[in-house]
């Protein structure tokens, strides 16, 4: 479908399962050679302790509907799907990630979240991360140095393992380059004409799953971006590239990839995202010169998500995004019954419209198809405002 | 209610036609829910005159109080310790509310599916109706649920006074030390509000007023454990919702007069219903007034409440602060210890809830559990599918009810609960 709609397409989802294949053997094999599998549902969580503990860090969060039935039978209908997905998938052990996690490693963010694990921990081994509520007070960052203390006592009981310094530091460069190159691919969009969509971003900088091999994933993401400035050299494209609006898109993580490829489906460019995948993680990177685990505290408790009050940083990401990126226009994604983000859009809808003077859309939906087409119809209508 | 008050009102920055209104409702909702119960215990008396004088007398006490040099503090939530807003010689008085009110005004600045409590809140702000909210010298938000925490973030612009108090989410002792800064901290803020420290002195003396509170609710819900009750649900209810409102000791004593009353009704076998009619234990969200919803229909199909385990009941009100300490420092440690225990859904994981529930239905011989959620609560509505099955696996039977404070519902609510109810006597 994805082809049809946009011209001259490079990455799209045939390439993310030749990844995901891919990954799935190197990852089959490092088990078999006594390598850890740890299920993540979070950006908060620190992939360079599981790392240096030779585990393989998976994201779990589920992004499709299928298991919603199985699901709210223990679980409210009225809550997010990313976590109804999330936990149906895992109690009907349809999926495969999950089947082969060894444990879990959960972040206590928002409500939904936090007492779906209560019920996920029956299924698997499951530490849970308590995350302070705000990242603002000192007392926050002493109290999420200590969170992850435990987290490598965890690690190291349950891979056998021992996370030394040099491994650390080493997993800390891994991973600062991984955010490096991400947030280069993105980088491809800052000039005037966008160079790439976002739904190909999404899929160069997909993990494809299991994190096994970091540096090969890095190697990919250049050859991908080589390809594109490549492409960037057609006339041609850059013409039709032109025509289209640059947006913006925020908010809830685009597990479900519907509303990313409807905006570029009905026109638009979506030039940067500031969802949890995207520019909202990669943006600061663990300090290389501090001691570790207190540079990594100090990294993963400023992840703008939601679930903190207050949150101002996002706002903040949001400004310097909108001007590094040039955009036209800021669309906000929020699952339903995602409490935090629909309340937070609030105050991010004012400083969008008012401080940083850009047209916002607020799109509430789900991972069903039911509404697709009245959003294809108020997408058009907001790109053709922006002109 | 006389003409003063409306200056009063006025002076407050209420908007009068819009707190006629509610006024209205309130005293017509008052009527037909409450003055038309029989047989209601004489002592109640007082707190029909507490609820006709809310507006009133109350604010106009509050306001003499202000005016004598003390603070008033307001709150959204069980975790602010009263004992240290009495010991800084503040009032700490309760904001949440129990009806919608500016919803339009309200859905320009929140999520139209945010809980009927939090929207209710915002609702009396912008409406202009509370005069609570106004008189407040200081307002406490609190990190509890997801939609309370990021609704302070709102809140912050509407009022000038906010303060926000950070909550753990786990029991442990990284959790309980959080606890103690916050508590810390809050007692600071309220020193600084009132200018008065708080001394080893005045703290033993409101942990004992608070705790003497607790020990007269503590004493209503025992009698409630006859057969039969000897006080409806509603005016129980009504109690422990008064409890964030009146001045401590007078509650207290008023309380105490009606468990009085209550003792000798028991020796004489008199009831407010017959003997054997069913008895509910409420479990779930908080009440607040003029949310008497689910307890009037449930006590208008033939059963009687025998308990909230709630905010705005047990949960709130459960176990005493130890009052041994001497110095400030010990006692803060003994506040820490009391509010620690709230077992609040917000907590993860929260095991105490489910054994104080059934705790709960043992003592008070419920014959059914109703698991009461407020619409788009996550923390309860999660927790109410694994309490449901936790207490049938126990063979009580529980139903699971989700509303809010609109009436729409109020029919098949009715259908639900007479079906529940004749299951649960047969």
């Amino acid at each position: 479908m994805m082809k049809e709609n946009l011209p001259e397409i490079l990455f799209d989802s045939s390439y993310v399962s030749e990844i995901e294949e891919r990954v799935y053997k190197q990852t089959m094999e490092q088990c078999a050679m006594g390598r850890k599998i740890v299920g993540i549902y979070c950006a908060f969580t620190p992939k360079e302790l599981l790392a240096a503990a030779d585990a393989i860090p998976v994201s779990l969060c589920g992004g499709s509907e299928k298991p919603f039935p199985v699901a709210e039978q223990y679980l409210p209908a009225n809550l997010c799907p990313l976590i109804k997905s999330s936990y149906g998938h895992a109690v009907a052990d349809t999926c495969p990630y999950f089947h082969m996690v060894d444990f879990l490693l959960a972040d206590a963010t928002c409500d939904g979240k936090k007492k779906m694990f209560e019920l996920l921990q029956r299924l698997k081994p499951l530490h849970l991360l308590l995350l302070p509520q705000s990242p603002v007070p000192e007392e926050s960052l002493d109290y999420w140095e200590k969170e992850l203390y435990k987290v490598i006592a965890f690690l190291e009981k349950n891979t056998g393992k021992v996370i030394t310094e040099n491994n650390l530091r080493k997993q800390i460069q891994v991973y600062n380059r991984l955010r490096r190159t991400v947030e280069n691919v993105f980088q491809l969009n800052t000039h005037d004409i966008p160079w790439v969509f976002g739904s190909e971003i999404d899929a160069i900088t997909s993990m494809g799953g299991f994190e096994c091999d970091i540096e090969a994933r890095i190697a990919e993401m250049e050859t991908a971006m080589e390809k594109i400035r490549h492409r960037s050299l057609s006339g041609r494209f850059l013409a039709q590239m032109q025509k289209r609006p640059k947006l913006l898109l925020t908010g809830c993580p685009n597990t479900n990839k519907k509303v990313l490829h409807l905006i570029e489906k009905v026109g638009g460019v979506v030039a940067a995202m500031e969802t949890c995948g995207g520019l909202k993680s990669t943006g600061r990177l663990v300090d290389e010169g501090d001691e570790p685990i207190r540079a990594l505290a100090e990294k993963y408790l400023n992840v703008a998500c939601s679930c903190m009050t207050p949150n101002s940083q996002r706002i903040e990401i949001i400004g310097e995004l909108i001007d590094r990126f040039k955009v036209h226009g800021v669309i906000e994604l929020t699952w339903t019954a995602c409490h935090t983000y629909n309340v937070e859009a609030f105050l991010v809808r004012e400083a969008v419209e008012q401080r940083f003077e850009r047209p916002y859309m607020q799109i509430l939906t789900d991972y069903s198809q039911n509404d697709v087409g009245q959003l294809e119809t108020r997408i058009g209508a907001f790109l053709e405002m922006l002109g | 209610m006389s003409e003063d008050y409306r200056s009063m009102w006025t002076d407050l920055g209420l908007d009068p036609e819009a707190h006629d209104t509610l006024l209205g409702v309130l005293g017509k909702a008052y009527g037909d829910i409450y003055l038309s119960q029989k047989d209601r215990p004489a002592g109640m008396g007082y707190f029909d005159f507490v609820m006709s004088e809310v507006h009133g007398l109350r604010i106009r006490e509050l306001l003499n109080e202000k005016e004598a040099g003390r603070k008033i503090i307001g709150s959204y939530c069980v975790f602010v310790p009263e004992e240290i807003v009495l010991a800084a010689n503040a009032t700490l008085v309760g904001l949440c509310s129990g009806a919608d009110f500016a919803m339009e005004e309200v859905e320009k600045l929140l999520p139209r599916n945010t809980c009927a409590l939090i929207k209710s809140s915002f609702g009396f702000k912008l409406g202009k109706v509370c005069p609570y909210l106004e008189i407040s010298d200081m307002i406490v938000g609190e990190n509890t649920c997801d939609g309370k925490k990021k609704a302070y973030e709102s809140l912050n612009r509407m009022v000038k006074n906010l303060y926000v108090m950070d909550l753990p989410q786990v029991k442990s002792p990284q959790g309980r030390a959080l606890l103690k800064t916050e508590y810390d901290r809050f007692r600071s803020a309220a020193e600084k509000l009132t200018g008065f420290p708080v001394t080893a002195e005045s703290l033993k003396e409101s942990i004992r007023m608070v705790n003497a509170k607790r020990a007269a609710v503590h004493r209503l819900s025992s009698l409630r454990k006859a057969d039969p009750a000897p006080i409806s649900g509603l005016d129980a209810l009504l109690a422990n919702q008064v409890f964030f409102y009146d001045n401590p000791t007078r509650f207290t004593e008023s309380v105490n007069k009606i468990c009085d009353e209550l003792e000798k009704r028991i020796e004489e076998k008199k009831g407010v219903f017959p003997e054997k009619t069913p008895r509910i234990l409420l479990s779930g969200c908080p009440q607040a007034v003029p949310n008497w919803k689910l307890p009037f229909i449930v006590e208008n199909s033939g059963a009687v409440i025998v308990g909230e385990e709630s905010c705005v009941g047990e949960r709130g009100t459960r176990n005493l602060t130890d009052e041994s300490g001497k110095t400030v420092e010990e006692m803060m440690e003994a506040i820490v210890d009391r509010y620690y225990r709230v077992d609040c859904a917000i907590f993860t994981p929260n095991p105490e809830r489910l054994e104080h529930i059934q705790e709960m239905a043992d003592v008070y011989k419920a014959d059914g559990v109703i698991h009461y959620g407020l619409q788009f609560c996550q923390p309860y509505l999660m927790e109410s599918m694994p309490v449901e099955k936790a207490i049938e696996e126990n063979n009580i039977p529980c139903l699971r009810i989700e509303t809010d404070y609109g009436m729409e519902d109020a029919g098949q609510l009715k259908t639900r609960i007479e079906a529940f109810i004749e299951q649960i006597s047969g």
